[in-house]
This record gives structure tokens, C-alpha cells and sequence, in this order.
């Protein structure tokens, strides 16, 4: 029976239709749903790392009572330390011991922080966490940090090798592995952190006593001016008991971990590009949705024609994208979360903390639902909008979809058309056919044209960055005009060591350099953060501070000093030609300012507040002796391993000599070290490029496919009259290509502002100053590379289609 | 609220014309099937139609507008905008039509006779003159006016058709009742699946359109024309994308939906098929150049 056939369906047929259009064009649907997602993911991931690196992160670090200040102090005895912690500023202090030992590691050299603690049942502020092990280390024994186990490659059970000021080794065994929240994360600083007892400290040969104590104060704990009066008030106390008070240390942003700052930095940054691959995303909904509306034009005149409403059409399309939005949402949300977590661990295991968070927190899912769902609505309303106020008449009667509206006579046309009739007729038919088929549909190519130019010049500002931070770094290696420096235990006499240096295999020049550390005293009474003070020889040439302003120091300059622009940012009121006041220890000094050098980058980024001056300044200000414990040597070979080997034989020779090496670190180290922190943002930025480029290649193919779907009857026409496969598919392809060709020409200018931007906030994010900008023609040609693969492969699958089609199918097209 | 036009007084459920169907007679041939399955108001209880019931109103009576006439086009005139000028498609064209009619408009490609009835449909507006349609002045509705009006009043059959093609051809039967709220959603099936019947299409009903014939598919369009049961029917070369024998029995659709109380205005250019209806005009050159009562 024929009524039998068809069956009722509850689903009125309009949004039948919906679910139609989902699925009768599948490669549309895919394309969609990906542009969409791809978005989605990019604020999935940043967003959900962001939260779990900032959540997990202060999960762990404010259950340890961080420091407020530590105050390295003589004789400091647990009745000092209660009269401490009496003190209503103060909630609590506890005293413990800490130095660094030199370790060997089989080749290779590195150090260890050993804090010897009192009670381990008993570690109020700065606490651990016991991942395995002992609870208390054994005598000779040690708790290890367990981001110190790949640092020195070693495992619970073995032990350490470390070298004693006297030049003896000792072995400490692995008792246990310890989790110290606050630790310096060995992948940055070349060092290890490990806890002992006090009689093992002893065993060591340092008094059973503590050398430090750490204090929390009461309130104020972020407020460090609150936190640095404090520590004032105790330097007083520390003083009037007649102990000598050695220094102290705040963080940079109290109560906050050390990580804080950077791993915000990061992730705003990444935000920032995510926000641009969700706007991006957002362009391609854009597009996509106008070519579906024109596609869709002549049904909704039909619809129209029966009866339907506006509202009731756009509520149709409207589903429809909002659908898009939903399955997008299934797809982005998991890879997101994976992203997220991904992003998130690689982060935590480098700052050597943990990942608490399972999945993604919910705000970031509300993030994701709303990005997901609204953006898509927002960047389709203005294609629908503009596809149902096209009346009835022009819906049903266009003669076809690649039509332009209204072809105005423009007087240019015709001296533009001379303009080009040369090239036109020197190139092929087919590809004439790409060029003009490029230009048709002109918004169309307006918005992949400005979907992949942002996508370029992001790659390229990413790049850039790259390049930049590279150049950063090379100019700071170049005031650093030597190889190795040489720190020793004890001040020697610079020209009996600078003898002996040069007595070494592979040594060519050493120098005697005057290290040593202040800090300004301001008018107002209060001082500084501590400033280094580096004090070559007048008219050294192994250092050479780039300069900002003014001049550089003369060998004669006896008061004189440069200072980096890092004294200045924290010193605002400081200009060239200024007296300033320093303070080392109990005694202060006035020095002017002849100059401001660039920051250079320390080991550890972004600490570079420098005051250079002449050794001989230094020595007759401060009436000084002629005893330095810091040399600098240059090598005949400059390569990594050359100058570890020269280290290394410098450091035995020393030993031999009873002149005892605290450390050395090479040129080399120091680079990689800086490398190392600058490569992790960098694969992020580039992942980001990546991300933004996957987004491009997305426009361009679902452009290529509108386009060839919207011409079907023209390639008809083109097979009827003879064009092969390899000629349709040519056509094609060249027509994305040459719109890879243009957004990259144009990405690449629009890159130029972009990148300086990024390379600022990047520059004031990690180093709080400028990048040395240098802009990435590498990055250009890597882009340009880039975009043309991407351009072919975009444009491959609607080739292929394109080439597949018979005349008999396009003739009958609709 | 925009003028409307009454619909076809109700006669007989739609339930007898189902149980004759099924009795294996030809709804085309007899002429006691109504295609008015519910009087005034929708069975979901939405009006269907206007206040006014076009087909008791006699030509005497005057409708809101004062036209007498179901439909009158006074002095129409459209203009359009070319890259090569102005061109008038119609020049100051007067037409009125009367319930029942079978009005064929007839003349050569170009001549103007589609703009006409876009004119009369509200799928185009006219640069100057009046377009009423009952009590509606239908050339001052708003787009979103003219959408209701036209789903609720008027059937419009196109010469390609024009199904969704991704809708079955009952789905698209369908389409004009969902999008106009008429009747239950049960009944739209039930109604639509009638009229495929009534075209003598209704095995094909869940198949896509373009799994069809050319035949089937106006036959499809003809009965989504008539799926909220507008008094008024406009088509547009029905017949021109059919063969001879396919366009034959469109027509002998059309006659009966006359028969049954349908005003049918078909733009056409076969003359041997205007010979066959109430009266012919003929359109040339943006005018009327002749009317010819049968």
C-alpha cells in the first residue's frame, strides 16, 4: 500500500531540514564544525591550563608557609629565634642551616643545597612533603628533592658525591625523596636541594647550629614594603644582641610561589593567541555561513514563497549553527581538556610541581560552552541576517549563485583591463581562469584573505619573538666577552691567580674582576633590592655593557658608575649625571651615574639590577683590598665542550694549588640555561602558530570547496569543451595558491606592527624590558613554505572533486 | 493584521475523500471531493484564513479596498534597473479576476506575463499601481506580512518547481502548514499524504525530489500549493518542463481544482492550453493585448 510508504514523523519538517543540511553535506558540516572547534580547543587548552597551573599551583604552595624574608644572621640560637617570633609583626620563625656544596657528577660539575634542619617533625614555614623514604634522614644521610633525581640522575638508595671546602668528598646516601614546593626548579638553576639533620650537618664539619632563619609575618603578607620594614626592625634587633646580620632575601612578589609570574606571563600571552585563534575561527563561521546562505538563497525563496516567515527561516539557520556550535563543542571539549592537561603537566614538571586537577575545572568548561555556542551565533547573524532580507524574487530568479549582484560600470575597469592585458595574454587559459576566478567573489576572498593574513602575520610575530629573544640573548652573551667565570671560595691575590690561569692548557687572557653586592639608600631612609656590583679592571675589554644613555666607563672613572636599565626601573628617580648613595653593609658611598647599559640576562632571567664600575674605583671608595674571588678567563677554543674541559682543569688545578673553585660556569651553560627557559615559551608560541595555522588552512579549503561547489556548472562547461583532469584540478589549485601567495604577502607586512607588539608584552612579561627586536625573514620564508603546502593540500580535496565530475553531473547541479 | 481572503467553505471531512481514495477512485474525476478539510479555522484552532469568505461573496459586493473582484491589478507598472537602462516590464496593466476563474496568462518570453503574477503573488512589488487580492492590498504588505498572507492565501506552483531537495516530497507538502501553524501536527501528515494522493503521487511521498520525475515533482509542487487550502492558486509555466502527456494531466489537476472552487491564474505559453481555460490574456510587451473568454 502506498501510504504505507511514508510515515509520520513528529519532527516538523522544517527542522527536518535542519537535520538535512547537517548531514546531506557532510564535507561542509566537517568544515564548520572544525573551524569552530579549532577555536574552541585554543581557548579550551589555554584557558583550562591556565586555571588548573594557577589552581594546582597555589594548592601546593600555600599549605607550605612560604617565607615572608629569610635573614642570614650570626649565632642565631632558638632564644633569639623565640624573641623573634614574640614580635607581633612576625607569626612565625624558625631557624635552620643552609650552604652549597660542589658536586661531580661523573664529567660533569653542579651544586647542592643542603639545608640542615632541625626537627623534620617540625618544619613550620618552607615545609616538605614526604613522597618516599624516610621521614628523617639517617645520619650521613640525606632527603632528596625529587626534582634534584634527574638533575643528578640518581634514585632513591644511592648517594652523593660532594666535595667539602677543604677539598675532601664525601658520599651522602638517598634516605628519602622530599617534595619542596619552594625549591629552585633544577631545569633553570644548576642546583639540587637536599635536607640532612643536624649531626649530619656536623659530619660535614659545620657548626651544629642554624646560619639563617625564615620568618612569616603576621599581616601583609604579599605587602613587601610591610614585609621589607619588618625585616628592618628584626636587622635592628639582629644588631643591638650584638650578632652580625649578613643579608636578607624577599621575594620579588611575596606569598606569591617564584613560578607565579612567569607561568601567568605564559599563559596570558598564549591567551592573547588563543583569543586570536577563536577570532579567527569566528571569520571562517563568517564565511562559511555566507556561502551556505547563498548556497541555501533559492530555498529560501521557496520557503518564503509558502508562507514562511523571516524569524521562522533565520530560527532554521540559526539551529543550524548553533548545532554546528553543539557538535563542535563534542569534539573541541575532550581535545581541549587533553590539551589543557598536556600543556599544564609539561609546565608543572619543569617548575617541579604537581597536577591536582583532574579534566578541566568547570569555569573553563562555561568558557568553552559559551565560546562554543556563542560565537558562532554571533559571527552567522550577520550572513543570515543579510541572506533573509534578499526578497523572493531575487532568490528564485538569480540565474545562479556565482553571480555578481550588480556589475556597475566602473570608469577603471577599462585602463585597469589595458593594464593587465599584457599579463593576460601571456599566460595560460587555465591559469587566467584562476586569476579571474580568484577576484570574483570578492568578500568571500576578503574574509579568507583575512583569516590566513592574520594567521601569517601571527606566524611570523611568532617567529619573530623567536628571533628576538635569540638576538636578546646574543647581545647579552656579547657583553659577556669571555668564556668561563671563575668563582673561588677564598679572595686571592688577582695577579698570583690570573698567573696560574694562564699556566692552563687552552687559557689565552684572565682577568681579576670585583664582585660584590649593595643596595641604594634613598633620601627618604628606605633602601633598595640588592644591586651587584661588577668591577673590572679599568679599560677591560672582557666586558662591554651595551649603552642605553650617556657614556660608558673611562679607565680613569674613579665614582663614576654605569647601572642597568633594571636599577633604573626599580629606581625611577635615578637619571645619568645623578649622585646616588650605596650601601654596602653598615657603610655607604656616593657614586654618580655616568650611564644606563642595557639589562643583560643573568642565569636566572629577568634578576639583572647591575651597577658596573672600575676596579680601582671600587678598591679606592670603598678603601677595599687588592683580594678578588671572582676570574674571568677567555679560552683559545670557544665551543661548549672546550670550555667545560678548561673549567674543569682550572677547578683541579686550583684544588691543587689550595685555591678552592666554588664554581665555574661557562659561557656556554649560562646560554643554555637561558635558552632553555626561552625555548619552553617558544614552543608554546609556535604551537599557538600552528594552531593559527591549521585555522588558516581550514578558510582556504572551505573557500576552495564553496568555490567549486558554487561553479560546478562551470567546470561542466570546461570538461564539455575538452579541459583534462590535470587542467580542472590546475585551475583549482592555482586559485588557492595564489591566495596562500597574497595572504602571505600581505601577513607579512601586517606582521611588522604585530610582532613588535608581541616581542614588547613578551619582553615585559619575562625580562621586564625590551626584546632586542629583530624581524624573522626567516620566519617569512618558513611562513611563505608553509602557506603554499597548506594552500595545495587545502585546495587538493575540492580539485579532486572538481576533476571527478562528469558533464552529465553538472548539468543536471541545481 | 494584513488583509486576507476567505477560504473554501467546508463541505465534507476530509475522512470520506481518504475512504474514496482508498476505494480506488480517481479523486481527479470526482468532483464531490472538497479539498477543504475544516471550514473556517484550522483544527489546531488558528484561523486559516481571512474574515471574509471569498467564495460566497458575490462579484457585486465590494471588498475592503473596493475592489469587486477577487483580484484586480490596477494600472500596474514595474520598472527595472538594468546595466543597460530602465526597462519596463509592465506598463500600466489592469486586471481583474473573479472567484473560480481559470485565468490563463499567455504571451512570449519576455513579455512581462511573469512579472505579472510575481506581482499578484508578492514575490515582486510593482514600481506604481495597486495589487488587491480580496481585502488585501497586497502591494503594501511588509516582507514579513506578504509571507503569511501568501502561505495562508495563495498557492505558488513554478515552472522548475522549486522542492527543497533535501526534504521528501511529503516533508515538502508539509512545509507550508508547519511554517503557517496550520493544523495539528498529526494532521499535517494525514492532509499532506491526502493531497499526494489527490495528484496521484502518494507512493512517492517519502522520496527526495530528486529521486522523481519531472511530472512527479510538479505534481509534488502543486499539492504543497495546496496544502493550507488557499482559494488562490498562481502558477508560473507548470507544463513548461514537461512532456506533452505530463503537462496534460497537470492541467486536467488544474481544471479540477477549479471545478472544486479554486481561482487559478497560470502564466503559460502554450496556446493550445489557453484555449482550455475560463478565459486567456495575453501579455506582449508589458501590456495586455488581448483577452479571449471561453
Amino acid at each position: 500500500m502506498a501510504l504505507a510508504l511514508a510515515k509520520y514523523s513528529p519532527l516538523p519538517p522544517r527542522w527536518r531540514k535542519v537535520i538535512q543540511d547537517l548531514w546531506s553535506n557532510k564535507t561542509r558540516t566537517a568544515l564548520v564544525v572544525l573551524s569552530i572547534a579549532v577555536g574552541i580547543f585554543a581557548v579550551g587548552s589555554v584557558a583550562g591550563s591556565r586555571v588548573i597551573l594557577e589552581q594546582d599551583l597555589t594548592a601546593q604552595y600555600l599549605p607550605s608557609n612560604d617565607r615572608s624574608a629569610q635573614i642570614n644572621a650570626s649565632n642565631i640560637d632558638d632564644d633569639f629565634i623565640k624573641s623573634i617570633r614574640d614580635m607581633p609583626e612576625v607569626a612565625d620563625a624558625q631557624g635552620r642551616f643552609a650552604t652549597v656544596f660542589r658536586m661531580k657528577i661523573g664529567e660533569r660539575r653542579t651544586n647542592l643545597l643542603l639545608y640542615g634542619i632541625p626537627d623534620f617533625n617540625d618544619i613550620r614555614i618552607n615545609s616538605i612533603t614526604f613522597d618516599s623514604g624516610d621521614h628523617e634522614p639517617p645520619w650521613r644521610q640525606v632527603l632528596l628533592d625529587r626534582g634534584s633525581l634527574e638533575l643528578f640522575g640518581v634514585h632513591e638508595g644511592d648517594s652523593l658525591s660532594i666535595e667539602l671546602p677543604d677539598g675532601t668528598m664525601r658520599n651522602l646516601g638517598i634516605a628519602g625523596v622530599v617534595h619542596d614546593i619552594n625549591a629552585p626548579p633544577p631545569n633553570f638553576s644548576n642546583f639540587g636541594t637536599a635536607f640532612a639533620t643536624y649531626d649530619t650537618i656536623a659530619w660535614l664539619g659545620f657548626p651544629k647550629a642554624n646560619n639563617q632563619f625564615r620568618i612569616r609575618v603576621s599581616e601583609g603578607l604579599s605587602d613587601r614594603q610591610h614585609i621589607q620594614d619588618v625585616v628592618d626592625k628584626i636587622k635592628k634587633r639582629v644588631e643591638d644582641s650584638g650578632r652580625t646580620f649578613y643579608g636578607f632575601g624577599i621575594q620579588q612578589s611575596p606569598n606569591v610561589h617564584y613560578a607565579w609570574d612567569p607561568v601567568t606571563a605564559i599563559t596570558l600571552i598564549l591567551t592573547v593567541l588563543g583569543a586570536f585563534s577563536l577570532f579567527l575561527s569566528a571569520f571562517l563561521v563568517v564565511n562559511t555561513i555566507t556561502a551556505l546562505m547563498a548556497q541555501q538563497l533559492k530555498q529560501i525563496g521557496i520557503m518564503k514563497a509558502v508562507g514562511a516567515k523571516g524569524w521562522q527561516i533565520g530560527a532554521l539557520y540559526m539551529t543550524l549553527v548553533f548545532v554546528f556550535g553543539l557538535i563542535s563543542l563534542a569534539v573541541a571539549i575532550p581535545l581541549g581538556a587533553l590539551g589543557a592537561q598536556g600543556f599544564a603537566g609539561y609546565i608543572s614538571g619543569l617548575l617541579n610541581f604537581d597536577i591536582l586537577t583532574k579534566g578541566v575545572p568547570t569555569n573553563v568548561w562555561l568558557i568553552e560552552l559559551g565560546v562554543g555556542l556563542l560565537i558562532p551565533i554571533v559571527a552567522a547573524l550577520a550572513p543570515v541576517l543579510s541572506g533573509l532580507r534578499v526578497s523572493v524574487r531575487e532568490a528564485l530568479y538569480s540565474s545562479g549563485l556565482g553571480e555578481s549582484k550588480k556589475q556597475k560600470s566602473r570608469p577603471s575597469a577599462q585602463p585597469r583591463r589595458s593594464l593587465f592585458s599584457f599579463v593576460t595574454r601571456s599566460i595560460s587559459r587555465p591559469m587566467l581562469i584562476s586569476l579571474r576566478n580568484t577576484f570574483r567573489k570578492v568578500g568571500r576572498l576578503a574574509l579568507t584573505l583575512g583569516t590566513l593574513t592574520l594567521a601569517s602575520a601571527i606566524f611570523i610575530s611568532v617567529w619573530t619573538v623567536r628571533d628576538s629573544l635569540t638576538n636578546t640573548l646574543d647581545k647579552s652573551v656579547r657583553v659577556w666577552n669571555y668564556d668561563i667565570s671563575v668563582n673561588l671560595e677564598h679572595t686571592q691575590q688577582p695577579e698570583k691567580a690570573v698567573r696560574e690561569l694562564l699556566q692552563i692548557p687552552g687559557v689565552t687572557q684572565a682577568e681579576g674582576w670585583i664582585t660584590s653586592g649593595g643596595r641604594r639608600l634613598r633620601d627618604d631612609g628606605t633602601e633598595s633590592r640588592p644591586i651587584s656590583i661588577l668591577a673590572p679592571p679599568g679599560g677591560s675589554q672582557l666586558l662591554r655593557p651595551q649603552l642605553v644613555e650617556g657614556r660608558l666607563l673611562l679607565p680613569d672613572d674613579v665614582s663614576g658608575v654605569v647601572v642597568s636599565s633594571d636599577v633604573i626601573n626599580d629606581e625611577p628617580d635615578v637619571r645619568v649625571g645623578d649622585q646616588i648613595t650605596m650601601k654596602f653593609g653598615p657603610r655607604r658611598f656616593k657614586f654618580e651615574i655616568v650611564g644606563i647599559a642595557e639589562n643583560t640576562l643573568a642565569g636566572n632571567v629577568g634578576n639583572s639590577r647591575v651597577m658596573y664600575m672600575n676596579e680601582e674605583g671600587y678598591r679606592k671608595v670603598l678603601a677595599a683590598g687588592p683580594n678578588v674571588s671572582n676570574f674571568i678567563v677567555v679560552t683559545e677554543l670557544h665551543d661548549a665542550q672546550s670550555r667545560q674541559a678548561v673549567g674543569a682543569a682550572i677547578e683541579e688545578q686550583f684544588k691543587r694549588l689550595q685555591m678552592r673553585v666554588d664554581n665555574f660556569e661557562t659561557i656556554s651553560e649560562r646560554r643554555g640555561q637561558i635558552e632553555f627557559q626561552f625555548n619552553i615559551l617558544v614552543v608554546f608560541l609556535l604551537l599557538m602558530a600552528a594552531l593559527l595555522a591549521v585555522v588558516g588552512g581550514l578558510g582556504l579549503a572551505g573557500t576552495m570547496s564553496m568555490n567549486v561547489l558554487e561553479r560546478t556548472r562551470e567546470i561542466g562547461v570546461l570538461r564539455a569543451v575538452g579541459a583534462s583532469d590535470g587542467a580542472v584540478r590546475g585551475i583549482v589549485i592555482v586559485e588557492g595558491l595564489l591566495i596562500g601567495f597574497i595572504s602571505w604577502a600581505i601577513g607579512a607586512l601586517v606582521a611588522i606592527p604585530i610582532s613588535q607588539t608581541l616581542s614588547g608584552a613578551v619582553g615585559q612579561a619575562f625580562l621586564r624590558g625590551k626584546l632586542a627586536y629583530v624581524f624573522s625573514t626567516n620566519g617569512v620564508f618558513i611562513w611563505l613554505a608553509a602557506v603554499l603546502i597548506i594552500a595545495t593540500i587545502a585546495s587538493l580535496v575540492p580539485a579532486l572533486r572538481a576533476s571527478r565530475l562528469t558533464v552529465r553531473e553538472v548539468l543536471s547541479y541545481e | 493584521m494584513a488583509g486576507t481572503i476567505a477560504c473554501l467553505p467546508c463541505r465534507q471531512p476530509y475522512i470520506s475523500m481518504l475512504a474514496k481514495l482508498r476505494r480506488g477512485k480517481s479523486p481527479a474525476a470526482n468532483p464531490a471531493i472538497n479539498l477543504s478539510f475544516d471550514g473556517s479555522k484550522g483544527s489546531n484552532g488558528h484561523p486559516k484564513s481571512g474574515a471574509t469568505d471569498a467564495a460566497s461573496q458575490t462579484d457585486a459586493t465590494r471588498y475592503k479596498h473596493g475592489n469587486t473582484d477577487l483580484i484586480e491589478c490596477r494600472t500596474l507598472v514595474k520598472e527595472y534597473e538594468t546595466d543597460a537602462g530602465r526597462f519596463l516590464a509592465l506598463k500600466g496593466v489592469n486586471l481583474s479576476v473573479s472567484t473560480h476563474e481559470f485565468v490563463a496568462v499567455i504571451g512570449k518570453s519576455g513579455s512581462g506575463k511573469t512579472t505579472l503574477i510575481n506581482m499578484l503573488t508578492g514575490i515582486d512589488r510593482p514600481s506604481r499601481g495597486e495589487v488587491l487580492v480580496g481585502d488585501t492590498a497586497v502591494h503594501r504588505l511588509s516582507e514579513g506580512q506578504m509571507a503569511v498572507w501568501r502561505g495562508r492565501n495563495m498557492g505558488v506552483i513554478f515552472q522548475f518547481f522549486q522542492l527543497l531537495p533535501t526534504l521528501t516530497v511529503i516533508e515538502n507538502v508539509m512545509l507550508p502548514m508547519d511554517f503557517c501553524n496550520m493544523y495539528a501536527p498529526r494532521e499535517r501528515f494525514d492532509r499532506g499524504m491526502q493531497l499526494l494522493e489527490l495528484v496521484g503521487i502518494a507512493e512517492n511521498a517519502s522520496k527526495l525530489p530528486s529521486q522523481t520525475s519531472g511530472g512527479q515533482q510538479q505534481r509534488a509542487a502543486i499539492a504543497r500549493a495546496l496544502a493550507n487550502d488557499p482559494p488562490i492558486i498562481c502558477a508560473d509555466e507548470p507544463t513548461g518542463n514537461l512532456d506533452s502527456k505530463t503537462a496534460d494531466s497537470v492541467f486536467e489537476l488544474f481544471s479540477d481544482l477549479v471545478a472544486r472552487g479554486k481561482t487559478i491564474l497560470m502564466v503559460t505559453h502554450d496556446k493550445d492550453l489557453a484555449k482550455r481555460v475560463t478565459r486567456a490574456v495575453t501579455v506582449a510587451d508589458g501590456e495586455i493585448v488581448d483577452e479571449i473568454r471561453n
